[in-house]
């Protein structure tokens, strides 16, 4: 039997059994529905709390922290606090995976920030955390320049301000959460506006340096008061504080933090190309290289691993449903066979092998796993739009909420559309073989 | 043109309480273009007998040779394609498919087996009488049409042996009558092999040879006494 005549058979037959079809294909379309749904629901809020969240493609790497024997061990032996130096960030950037690695260095000293009366109403004065990253690795992406003024010899550096940048968590949590916590407040600070970084970028504020409220450098001398210039907003900052050229924080540090101090960074970060290198770059920097992750790492990794299993449990239920799918399929050939015994003895009789019997069945079977399949695709993608939109209008804005919860790959697609054809041709594999094993003489004989 | 010859030829079943011996030493040979019907009471093994030299049962003992060739030796897409290709049949109940127009009916054939001879279904239903019923659900035809709709499929792939199983039973006398003419012009005209059962003596008359089953067993074989008329 040629492929286009079999295809021609299937055709006519299914549209015979137009009813069965349709009730054999709904079962089909509620578990490729479900599957999807929670499969690209699954894959989308990982999306947000892997790559938003915790940013888990990039490692934020720290010294290993020293137990205290260790520590007065190491003391005592005149060695330090391990820290890490440019020739860590070197062998860092040597290492299979890595597209870049860039170290943090945060301010060592007390130093306030006092601010934000044009957009507040009064100025805060706050205690200043901030750190250093080098310019290059966010200025292309900022519209203000992120660069060390070259002030020159004789120019007067206190005239030009140190370019910060932050992170747009901040605003995030200011619209969302401190404005509201704010809104039985005296005076100006219970109508806060809502911010956006272009309301922000430009905005100076003056920092001193080297004193705050908590206290002084314990290297003494007068603070050094200067202007801070927000240029930007950039993931890369630090979560609540302020982000600065490196140079000037290493100057700073010099000047006012520990000895040696300039010379240590913080933390390195680390960027890798893919989520299958995230492994191996991990295990050469915690065994090979003696170092530890930050904190984030190790949470993204349990939220991951709980995203998975809650999305692998109602994964289960598609699972579930497609099963009692292939059941009811089953039922329908085995009824169908039923029927049409004269006829598949008719055809045994003009020429059809047992095989061309069986394929022919599987081939109605594979029509519906089609049409089962693409519905509940498309019924799939329609829940998703129905739950982005409840969850565009009904649910109240937070941090890091997405535009989608939804993250739909081809893969998925694939899956869906594969387990809607496995799920027919188990259901009507025995009523196929049972159809193929008819004897044709009793077939045709029985009416 | 193909020869059928049985030799020995025995069949046993177990119909649930007791076995059943439906044949016992069938020795029997048919000519190319001859025209044979095969009558007996009910029960006394002729449709096993079409069955077992189609093809379509199995289950027995003893040879069948159609062509020269040994059933039995036989795998599975040979014997279909013997079904499909040498055997034409002709069954008492039609088995046509309703969902299908008379002129699909009539091409099923074509749906299996190797390369398509090219579609004679228009043809087939002119030489049947039913040239204007092409587009026609088989629903809406006398039974009489009915059966020359199945006669026409049978003929589909040119077969040389057309195995008939009571084609007349579910007509009337006049219309059984013209079915059976139409069975000598193809025995005729194109030297189409036919092997007949039925329980109607009258029509058993029509063929010029007469075997007689009782109980599994030949008890006569011998030509008709009034030849096929014109």
């Amino acid at each position: 039997m040629r492929i286009r005549k079999g295809l021609q058979w299937v055709g006519q037959s299914i549209r015979r059994s137009g009813r069965d079809v349709v009730l054999s294909s709904v079962g089909i379309v509620v578990g490729i529905s479900t599957l999807l749904l929670f499969t690209a629901l699954g894959a989308g809020v990982k999306g947000v709390v892997l790559e938003d969240v915790f940013s888990v493609r990039q490692l934020e790497v720290v010294p290993r922290s020293m137990g205290v024997a260790e520590s007065m061990a190491n003391r005592l032996l005149g060695g330090g606090e391990p820290g890490l130096d440019d020739d860590t960030l070197e062998r860092i950037r040597q290492i299979d995976g890595v597209t870049a690695a860039y170290p943090r260095m945060k301010l060592t000293f007390p130093s306030s920030v006092r601010g934000g009366r044009d957009i507040l109403g009064q100025d805060l004065v706050l205690e200043l955390v901030a750190d250093g990253i080098p310019a290059d690795v966010v200025s292309k992406d900022l519209q203000q320049t992120f660069t060390v003024e070259d002030c020159g010899e004789g120019a007067d550096p206190c005239r030009q301000p140190i370019p910060v940048i932050a992170n747009p968590r901040i605003l995030e949590i200011y619209n969302s959460s401190l404005k509201t916590s704010m809104s039985g407040a005296r005076g100006a600070l219970s109508k806060l506006p809502d911010l956006s970084e272009s309301m922000l970028v430009g905005m100076e504020a003056r920092a001193v340096f080297g004193r705050s409220f908590l206290g002084r450098s314990a290297r003494g001398g007068d603070p050094e008061e200067r202007r801070l210039r927000l240029v930007g907003f950039s993931a890369e900052a630090i979560d609540l504080g302020a982000t600065m050229p490196i140079e000037y924080v290493k100057r700073l540090n010099a000047q006012f933090g520990e000895q040696g101090g300039q010379d240590t960074y913080h933390s390195i970060v680390v960027r890798v190309g893919s989520n299958k290198a995230i492994s191996d770059v991990v295990s050469t920097l915690t065994d090979d290289m003696d170092l530890e992750l930050g904190g984030d790492y190790q949470q993204a990794r349990r939220a991951g691993r709980l995203i998975d299993v809650v999305t692998l449990i109602f994964n289960l239920i598609g699972i579930v449903i497609l099963g009692i799918a292939a059941v009811n399929i089953m039922h329908t050939f085995y009824r169908m066979v039923l029927e049409r015994r004269g006829e598949i003895g008719l055809m045994r009789a003009i020429g059809a092998t047992p095989a061309e019997i069986r394929w022919l069945i599987l081939g109605e079977s594979t029509v519906i796993g089609l049409i089962g399949g693409v519905a509940g695709l498309a019924v799939g993608y329609g829940l998703m739009g129905l739950g982005d939109w409840i969850f565009a209008t009904r649910v109240a804005d937070f941090p890091f909420k997405p535009d989608t919860l939804f993250l739909v790959e081809g893969w998925m697609v694939a899956v869906a559309l594969t387990a809607a054809l496995v799920s027919c041709w188990l259901g009507a594999l025995l009523p196929a073989l049972r159809a193929s094993r008819l004897d044709p003489a009793e077939a045709l004989t029985r009416r | 043109m193909s020869g059928i010859e049985t030799t020995d030829l025995h069949k046993r079943y177990d119909d649930g309480t007791r076995q059943i011996h439906a044949l016992r030493g069938i020795d029997l040979v048919v000519d190319p273009a001859e025209f044979i019907a095969v009558v007996g009471t009910s029960g006394s093994g002729k449709t096993t007998l079409l069955n077992i030299v189609g093809g379509l049962d199995r289950d027995y003992s003893g040879r069948v040779e159609v062509g020269g060739r040994d059933l039995e030796q036989l795998g599975e897409s040979e014997i279909a394609d013997l079904r499909n290709r040498t055997f034409g049949f002709v069954f008492q109940q039609f088995h046509l498919l309703e969902h299908l127009t008379v002129e699909e009916n009539v091409r099923l054939p074509g749906f299996f087996g190797g390369d398509d001879a090219g579609d004679r279904a228009e043809q087939l239903l002119e030489q049947v009488g039913l040239e204007d019923t092409g587009a026609a659900s088989p629903a809406r035809l006398s039974g009489g049409q009915q059966q020359r709709v199945a006669i026409a499929r049978a003929l589909y792939r040119n077969p040389s042996v057309l195995l008939c199983d009571e084609p007349t039973g579910n007509l009337d006398r006049r219309t059984g009558l013209e079915v059976l003419e139409l069975f000598g012009r193809l025995n005729r005209e194109h030297d189409v092999t036919i092997v007949l059962v039925t329980h109607e003596e009258h029509i058993a008359d029509m063929a010029e040879r007469i075997v007689r089953l009782e109980a599994g067993g030949v008890v006569s074989d011998k030509r008709s006494d009034e030849p096929i008329r014109d």
